[in-house]
């Protein structure tokens, strides 16, 4: 009987420590997640949906966490092989309406300027990243999130070299999907 | 510092201004506690259903004395029970498992996953044509065998035929979308599957 309580407590504990930890590493890269989110899900709802789904799998991943990485990179690649999942789950067509824009908040100190320059440079980001495929697309938002090039061969279980090479072509893509951009919102 | 790490630093800034939705990392916190729990009682409740199932069906055998039509549906019953529980602790192991590995690790994973999900959904289209094959012979019996008690006791006959009927129709029309969605979901996996590597 005491062994049995002893168990219980001992199990109790642990998952209260397994969700302090959760907890934690939410609140410290709540940001990169919001913005990983944005990048492969349009909606609210189904960015909604994919934020549940990185913050459940990093509950089910986290206790076999050993701590051979950082936690940062620990924690992205978790979220981008869930997303994978979720771009092959979500229906064709889905969440054609882009409603990133509007609802997201950008911060940059007290200068509304910058922040408004800033805010309205990374809806533009957000826009053309979407575009790119989905090899150019992951190794660009990591590259955007100030991974170097080590930690996203880590990320993605590739090598440096093959980092080089799709950043270089996704840096390329985007130069160009930007430049679009602008002149079309110059028309 | 180069042009090109101007251009990176430059993007790295309007990127890193997004985001920062107040109390996002409570609420999805709180959100997870729900659904780790809602997860685990629903394993423990396919688990009790299993145990239940496995349990009536050596009773029966007991209780009816070794009946070869209660044996064989018995057996195909604890065949299914077996596949379903396997399958059941296989999911559990496979959720828990590989979230963080490289991505090529992860799309192998996920590619054996849709596969191994399609063929438990074959298997239970397959064991629903066998089970189909007892039962309505059996619903015919039943009316005509018991024509008198259900039109004296009509909710017997819906417990006993209408519930089965019902089950058995719903199963017919759920399985085959179920199985047409997860192929559609493999077809679209591959696609970006492709569309990565091509990248």
């Amino acid at each position: 009987m005491t062994t049995d309580t002893a168990r219980q407590s001992a199990v109790s504990a642990q998952a209260e420590a397994l969700a302090a930890r959760l907890e934690r590493l939410l609140a410290e890269h709540a940001r990169p997640l919001e913005r990983i989110a944005a990048s492969y899900a349009r909606t609210v709802a189904e960015r909604e949906d994919l934020l549940q789904d990185f913050a459940l799998a990093l509950w089910t991943a986290l206790p076999t966490f050993r701590g051979d990485a950082s936690e940062r990179t620990f924690l992205l690649k978790v979220a981008h092989n869930r997303a994978v999942t979720f771009l092959s789950r979500r229906a064709p067509n889905q969440g054609s309406v882009d409603d990133y824009a509007e609802s997201a908040e950008a911060s940059s100190g007290k200068n509304p300027a910058l922040a408004y320059e800033r805010k309205e440079r990374g809806s533009q980001l957000l826009a053309a990243t979407r575009a790119l495929p989905l090899g150019h697309r992951q190794v660009l938002t990591l590259l955007l999130e100030g991974l170097s090039h080590r930690e996203i061969a880590d990320v993605l279980g590739v090598t440096e070299n093959n980092v080089a090479v799709r950043a270089n072509r996704a840096r390329a893509a985007l130069r160009v999907l930007l430049g679009d951009d602008q002149r079309k919102g110059k028309v | 510092m180069t042009e090109q790490d101007t251009e990176l630093d430059g993007w790295r800034q309007g990127w890193q201004a997004l985001g920062g939705r107040a109390d996002l990392a409570r609420s999805l916190a709180e959100r997870v506690q729900q659904d780790g729990r809602r997860l685990q009682r629903e394993l423990v409740t396919e688990m009790a259903w299993a145990a239940a199932s496995s349990a009536l069906c050596v009773w029966l055998l007991v209780d009816s004395g070794g009946k070869p039509v209660v044996a064989v549906a018995c057996a195909g019953t604890l065949l299914f029970t077996g596949a379903w529980v396997t399958r059941l602790l296989t999911l559990k192991y496979g959720a828990a498992s590989g979230a963080d590995s490289g991505l090529d690790a992860f799309v192998e994973l996920t590619r054996r996953r849709l596969a191994d999900e399609l063929k438990w959904q074959l298997f239970r289209r397959r064991s629903l044509d066998v089970a189909a094959l007892l039962i309505v012979p059996w619903t015919l019996w039943a009316l005509t065998e018991r024509y008198s008690l259900y039109r004296a006791e009509p909710w017997i006959g819906v417990a006993e035929v209408g519930l089965l009927v019902a089950l058995l129709v719903g199963l017919f029309i759920h399985l085959p979308r179920k199985i047409r969605a997860l192929e559609a979901a493999r077809e679209r996996f591959e696609a970006l599957v492709d569309e990565r590597t091509l990248g």
